[in-house]
């Protein structure tokens, strides 16, 4: 009897510790105050501790691009996670949501306009949702991995990466143009 | 690479505000605006007082830099930022996509020079990726495939320069045999004309001419066994003559080359594409030869003999060509969307397979066999619906091939009826009719086949036009070397914005043995690449004995480097030759006394081969000891005068590791030594030890000296203890 009350208090010390050492430390609007600074980055205020600079990783940027954020200082240490970046309210929302847009730039393509294939590499010209962008791609299957059926990333020759959200929604004369990835 | 860009007149009129035309250093363009769209025509300017950012037509930002502290860049994912510090904020004033990361990274270094008060300008000797002509891509070869010439056409020229006298001789066969099918047909008219209606010759006639197309006959089929013959063989020739090209260049080819790359993707290089030439060679080129010439020969005839078939003959062919060629699309689209499926299944099962004992620990086995019958039940659902629609159309595309005959068959009779041709001329250009329609399909085909050789032609020779990026592999002295090691300056990364390495200045004598420390990731294992000269140095140098490493012979400089790996790769074969790998000449009085140094004499001696021991895949059938000890006999077989180990004992359990240790100690006498560590205690016996931290060495002198400098090393060691202690 003894002994199992034993083990329980040991098993619930563990956890406690655990806890402390590996819980996750959120920020809301209630502990933190995310401001955009002059000089285009976000800084931070929480807990009483100031940070001129912070930088917000995604944990699924790909899946869950505003859940489950990660507040980093500029030395890339975690101060803490944010559950869901559309929950914060006014400047704390714009401030975080800005950050992490500009960190993830991976320009969705809405349209294709020309796909011209020589000397082993595609140039493509395309709209995104980011603008008019033309890219240059190397020729084969390698440049284009498929997330799921109907998705795609296009990476081009210098490391930029594109995304075609679903490509059933392509035009049949786009789905041509680039049917050799596929 | 370009690190001043040519300033359009108007950015250049509104950036002389601030900074003098003349007195621009570095110029670079910028593609991404602050509310993160791409943009053109926007630029950074940098001269020695101020850097001025061109945004939108207006100069949006400029920077004092005698009031900045540090300028920067900001790695983000898929693009990245320019950024100053000014008065402790930080400010940024561009962003650019990965196109320009590397660019701005040399900017950001040259910039900061300046700021710290030097006058240096900072050069880049990488090279351009795009085309400063054209704007095309420059494949590997470094130089632009328009701009220097030579496009495909000559680079198959001169391939096939070897074999033109096979090509000659096919290309003689299929004539031969075009022809030989041509005149069957006439032939046959013949026959039915004059000896089947008029019976003018009566036996003798029938005898003539059935022998007469019998030999031609015999003719075509010798000719097609001839022409697919020479094919193989020619198809065999070219593409083992790639292969062997490529794998001798990658062999040359840098490591910075190699590790970029998955190995499968090596590997479907010198399979995959040079199979895609060999089927073309051996398929379609001969093929197509053949088929060219028939269709022309038989449009000549059907023309010559009546022009009036000929057209309806040319007004089916379109037609025909084109439902065909929509219909074989169908059928690939289809099969390529069940082969992808199929592939799914098949990962699925390999997956599993390997992992069985996760999934059985886990206990999974029946949501993944529930999963996999899902997978399973789609592919045979999908199978058999692309059967069934085959099965239907497949002999559509026969009936299509026959219209054109039937049409001919219906207009052409009733010219025969009214007496115009004779019954054996409708029979030839039926014939003939068939003959141009029936390849048609496959010619719709040709395209295709076509862009599929030269994506292969185009990766293949991606890889053989490649510069080897280490100058004097086969050149340069050949010494034996004393040993005697230093790092100038030297500065390196396998990106060139991003140095893992930032000017390292380091003397090692010869025979001294240094320990090297540092978090993972720091720069251990690149360090010792360098000295390896698996890579070449940015920046500083390298010198050995005195002499850049450049200068010496790589191989014969490899000869004398012993090199022992966390992770051992040994290759099938004996045990005694995986030792003798380094130095194939050793004889087995030389690969014993190496073994019993590395403490694995007695367990090769103890296995029932002996050293004739045949080794699984890696030696597998060893533990992960014993394979330890075999790479260090391997690594000292050579007598090396510097010897490299990387984490050489760390994946052993103590016992092992005790052993290993004693070997090692044998080992490093008189010889210069590299060990780099996690086990700090493995280090003891080091001459001195240095720390990497930040890019650059932090701290360095022998164990008591960083001991009482209660430094990095300090903090390393008491932690190791410490950890010790609590497993006690």
């Amino acid at each position: 009897m003894t002994e199992q009350t034993e083990i329980k208090d040991i098993l619930k010390e563990q956890e406690e510790t655990v806890e402390a050492m590996f819980g996750i430390n959120y920020l809301t609007d209630q502990n933190a105050v995310f401001r955009r600074t002059d000089g285009g980055f976000v800084s931070l205020e929480t807990n009483g501790a100031f940070y001129g600079r912070i930088d917000c990783y995604c944990a699924f940027p790909h899946t869950a691009p505003y859940e489950l954020i990660s507040v980093r200082d500029s030395d890339g240490k975690e101060i803490g996670m944010i559950e869901n970046a559309e929950k914060l309210s006014g400047e704390n929302r714009e401030a975080v949501k800005e950050q992490i847009s500009r960190r993830y730039f991976m320009p969705v393509i809405k349209r294709i306009e020309s796909v011209k294939e020589e000397y082993g590499y595609s140039y493509w010209e395309t709209v995104t949702d980011r603008g008019k962008c033309r890219f240059t791609v190397a020729a084969g299957a390698d440049s284009v991995t498929r997330i799921g059926e109907n998705r795609i990333f296009v990476s081009d020759i210098d490391g930029n990466k594109f995304e075609i959200e679903d490509i059933r929604r392509l035009k049949p004369k786009e789905l041509k143009m680039i049917d050799v990835f596929l | 690479m370009i690190l001043k860009f040519e300033l359009p007149k108007e950015a250049e009129y509104k950036i002389s505000v601030y900074i003098k035309p003349e007195d621009i250093v570095y110029a670079l363009p910028f593609d991404i605006d602050r509310s993160g769209n791409i943009v053109d025509n926007c630029f950074v300017a940098a001269g020695r007082e101020r850097i001025a950012v061109y945004e939108n037509g207006e100069v949006t930002k400029c920077a004092e830099l005698n009031e900045c502290s540090k300028i920067f860049t900001v790695n983000l994912v898929g693009s990245a930022q320019l950024a100053v510090s000014v008065g402790g904020e930080d400010t940024v004033l561009a962003r650019y996509s990965m196109k320009y990361v590397s660019k701005f990274a040399y900017l950001a270094r040259g910039v900061q020079i300046f700021i710290d008060g030097g006058t240096a300008v900072v050069e880049s000797t990488e090279e351009e990726k795009v085309c400063p002509v054209c704007g095309r891509a420059i494949p590997g070869t470094g130089k632009c495939p328009k701009c220097s010439g030579g496009g495909r056409m000559s680079r198959i020229a001169e391939l096939s320069k070897p074999y033109v006298k096979n090509l000659l001789l096919i290309s003689a066969v299929m004539l031969a045999v075009s022809f030989a099918n041509i005149y069957a047909r006439f032939v046959e008219r013949d026959f039915i004309d004059n000896t089947l209606i008029t019976n003018n010759d009566g036996v003798f006639g029938i005898v003539k001419y059935a022998l007469l197309m019998i030999l031609c006959y015999v003719l075509c089929v010798a000719g097609e066994a001839l022409r697919s013959w020479l094919s193989i063989r020619l198809g065999s020739a070219v593409s083992m003559d790639l292969r062997e090209k490529m794998y001798v260049k990658i062999q040359r080819l840098s490591l910075s080359f190699v590790g970029s790359r998955q190995p499968g993707e090596l590997m479907n290089k010198i399979l995959w594409d040079t199979e895609t030439v060999r089927s073309f060679i051996e398929g379609t080129l001969s093929r197509m030869l053949n088929v060219f010439l028939t269709m022309v020969f038989a449009c000549v005839a059907v023309f010559a003999i009546n022009w009036k078939l000929a057209l309806i003959c040319f007004a089916a062919a379109p037609v025909v060509g084109f439902v065909t060629f929509t219909l074989r699309k169908k059928f690939r689209r289809m099969y390529r969307k069940q082969w992808r499926l199929s592939d799914k299944v098949n990962s699925r099962l390999q997956d599993v397979l390997a992992g069985i004992l996760v999934v059985k620990s886990y206990g999974r086995e029946k949501s993944e066999s529930e999963y996999f019958c899902r997978l399973t039940d789609d592919l045979a659902r999908m199978q058999s619906r692309n059967e069934k629609f085959w099965s239907t159309f497949n002999p559509l595309i026969g009936f299509f091939f026959s219209v054109g005959t039937y049409l001919i068959l219906y207009v052409g009779g009733l010219d025969v009826l009214t007496g115009r041709i004779s019954i054996g001329e409708l029979t030839q250009v039926t014939m003939y009719t068939s003959m141009i329609i029936q390849p048609l399909g496959w010619i719709m085909l040709f395209p295709k086949q076509v862009a599929n050789l030269n994506i292969s032609m185009d990766r293949i020779y991606d890889i053989l036009d490649r510069q080897t990026e280490l100058s004097n592999i086969d050149t340069g002295i050949k010494k034996d070397i004393e040993g005697e090691i230093e790092f100038r300056n030297t500065v390196f990364g396998y990106r060139s914005y991003e140095p893992v390495l930032d000017g390292i200045d380091f003397r090692v004598k010869p025979g001294e043995m240094i320990g090297i420390v540092g978090a993972s990731g720091s720069g251990k294992s690149t360090m010792v690449n360098l000295i390896m000269r698996l890579y070449d140095c940015d920046d500083g140098s390298i010198l050995v004995d005195g002499r850049d490493i450049r200068d010496y012979n790589q191989q014969d400089f490899h000869r004398q480097i012993g090199v022992v790996l966390q992770e051992t790769f040994l290759f099938g074969g004996t045990v005694y030759e995986n030792i003798k790998f380094g130095k194939p000449s050793a004889t087995r009085e030389e690969v014993i006394r190496a073994a019993k140094i590395a403490n694995a004499h007695d367990f090769i001696c103890r296995m029932p081969g002996g050293y004739d021991t045949m080794l699984a895949e890696n030696g597998n059938n060893l533990s992960g000891g014993e394979r330890q000890r075999v790479a260090i006999a391997r690594a000292i077989l050579n007598d090396p005068r510097i010897l490299i180990l990387d984490e050489a004992t760390s994946s052993l359990d103590t016992e092992t590791e005790y052993q290993i240790q004693e070997a090692l100690k044998r080992l490093v006498k008189g010889r210069t030594t590299f060990a780099i560590a996690h086990r700090l205690s493995t280090l003891e016996n080091a001459d001195r030890i240095i720390v990497i931290d930040g890019h650059k060495i932090a701290e360095a002198g022998t164990h008591s000296e960083l001991l009482r400098k209660k430094g990095i090393y300090y903090g390393l060691v008491t932690a190791q203890l410490d950890m010790s202690k609590k497993a006690v």
